[in-house]
């Protein structure tokens, strides 16, 4: 199997240049004909915003870099020695995305090149360690703002609606974000990496509050989103009776962004 | 004219607020009722050097068109440093992050999300003779709700066409093209740039005397080159539409 050098540098983040506070957060590769990259979390700006404060009111412009690391590679096959040149010009950048020194790294089989960028990223960058519920907010932050759902009018976040049914004492759900102009949508957090009587609650919450949003025709069936990360082995159970209340959607899976979009089709942006 | 009027009035941008970077937000201030804080922007502060020896009075005097004309162009002021003034171009940015100049292969995508402002640009950088556009740009591309396209670096244009500010301005008067290269030709849409030549056309020769004019010698420049560049944009506004039309087939705009 034929092997190739590949010249590296590591993306680096630097949030505040006078401190000269830097921190790997992806890396560049190059061999004579191909470049490639990996960054932190890729176009998902969840792992980049747990950085810290100053990087989540960033996220935004990080996935503007990603998108230009992306075609800066994607260009270097025809025009390799004007890309090494951009690549070169964010050497101590202050633009506070920069680039480190140059090294080399031999023996990489030539037909995985993926495999050695793998290996790199995984040596130079410590991704940020979060709580799985940290984690999971994240991802639905991000999924949010990719989509969009968090700029339409009427969005609105931790909201508490009261019904008051006749003769019956008022009920109350609580839910973490919601669209409150008509045609109105709701959205409830189940998180399924946890234990079993903290799911059985989370679900059984979802359930009610669901099931009273719709009721008291508050939003329709079709507008109630439960939001959930990856849902372990022999959870089918608390999956069907979430899907029998509202749409289910694994944060965590490939296509999230399609399908949340296809329920907000036709609704009105802010 | 009433013509052009119409034409302008259909041309209205939105006008997106623009994010420049805070570096710091220190101490309300004492008075007011608006709650008011003091606070510093981040800058790229620029000097007149050996390689752009007008350059302070060339950024000063594009912002100043480009704000009257309602331009793509990133805000900026004079400030005073050890060797005078100094011109300070604000970082349009995130908090944490300045954007990053726009790569060639997305040229065109800057250029479908952001048709009017492109037209605009290529407009403007034709008037001032600016054949540096080049990478100085800023734009987001990939989030929708953030709306940024913004261009900076007047460095060489307008007095540094030529060697000279002399013959700088004669080649901005004699109507030739100047701006031989530039990230948008092939990309701007022809009836844009034709909207955008008129309503630069018809603007009201005050402004751009009052944009060029400093009421006194300025760095390098004398009151009279002043004047005479200000004369020189003035007719070069009221050609443009002859000297886009001669170069039609190197600025290839697209027929939309």
């Amino acid at each position: 199997m034929p092997s190739v050098t590949l010249r590296y540098r590591p993306i680096q983040y630097v949030e505040d240049p006078f401190c000269g506070d830097t921190r790997n957060i992806g890396v560049i590769a190059y061999d004579c004909e191909n470049a490639y990259f990996r960054i932190m979390g890729g176009t998902d700006g969840a792992l980049f915003a747990a950085l810290s404060k100053t990087a989540a009111g960033s996220s935004w412009a990080f996935t503007e870099w990603v998108e230009w690391f992306r075609t800066l590679a994607g260009d270097f096959k025809e025009q390799p020695e004007s890309m090494l040149r951009i690549v070169e010009s964010l050497f101590n950048s202050d633009l506070g995305i920069a680039v480190g020194k140059e090294a080399e790294i031999d023996g990489v089989d030539s037909d995985k090149p993926d495999e050695a960028i793998e290996w790199l990223y995984s040596r130079l960058v410590k991704e940020p360690t979060l709580p799985r519920n940290r984690i999971l907010r994240a991802k639905i932050e991000n999924l949010l703002h990719v989509t969009e759902i968090k700029y339409r009018k009427g969005f609105e976040y931790d909201i508490e609606v009261e019904f008051i049914p006749e003769g019956a004492p008022p009920i109350r759900v609580q839910l973490p974000y919601a669209i409150i102009d008509s045609p109105r949508a709701v959205f409830k957090i189940v998180r399924f990496q946890t234990g079993g009587a903290a799911l059985a609650r989370q679900v059984n919450d979802a359930i009610m509050t669901l099931g009273s949003v719709v009721e008291h025709g508050f939003a329709e069936k079709s507008r109630c989103v439960v939001l959930t990360d990856k849902p372990p082995r022999g959870r089918d159970g608390e999956l069907r009776r979430l899907s029998e209340y509202g749409v289910v959607i694994d944060v965590t899976g490939d296509n999230t962004t399609s399908q949340l979009k296809s329920i907000f089709l036709n609704q009105p942006t802010a | 004219m009433m013509s052009c009027q119409a034409d302008y009035n259909l041309l209205a941008i939105t006008m997106v607020p623009t994010p420049y970077k805070i570096h710091h937000i220190r101490r309300r201030t004492s008075t007011g009722i608006t709650l008011a804080s003091f606070c510093t922007l981040n800058a790229i502060l620029k000097f007149d050097c050996d390689e752009s020896p007008y350059c302070v009075y060339n950024e000063h005097v594009a912002t100043k068109l480009a704000q009257t004309l309602h331009l793509p162009v990133a805000d900026g002021v004079l400030t005073s440093t050890g060797d005078g003034p100094a011109y300070a171009s604000l970082e349009i940015a995130s908090p944490g992050l300045s954007l990053p100049d726009l790569l060639e292969s997305q040229h065109s995508k800057a250029a479908s999300l952001y048709p009017n402002e492109t037209a605009a640009l290529v407009a403007f950088d034709i008037l001032i003779g600016n054949n540096d556009r080049g990478r100085n740009l800023k734009a987001s591309l990939v989030t929708p709700h953030i709306k940024i396209f913004k261009a900076f670096d007047h460095s060489h244009c307008l007095l540094t066409v030529e060697e000279t500010p002399e013959d700088s301005i004669k080649r901005l008067l004699n109507g030739d093209l100047i701006t031989t290269s530039h990230p948008f030709y092939g990309h701007v849409r022809q009836s844009l740039l034709d909207d955008w030549i008129k309503r630069i056309a018809v603007v009201d020769d005050t402004y751009i005397n009052e944009c060029c004019l400093m009421g006194k010698q300025f760095r390098a420049v004398s009151e009279d080159q002043q004047r005479k560049l200000a004369s020189a944009l003035i007719r070069r506004k009221e050609v443009l539409s002859n000297i886009v039309s001669k170069n039609i087939g190197r600025i290839a705009p697209c027929l939309l």
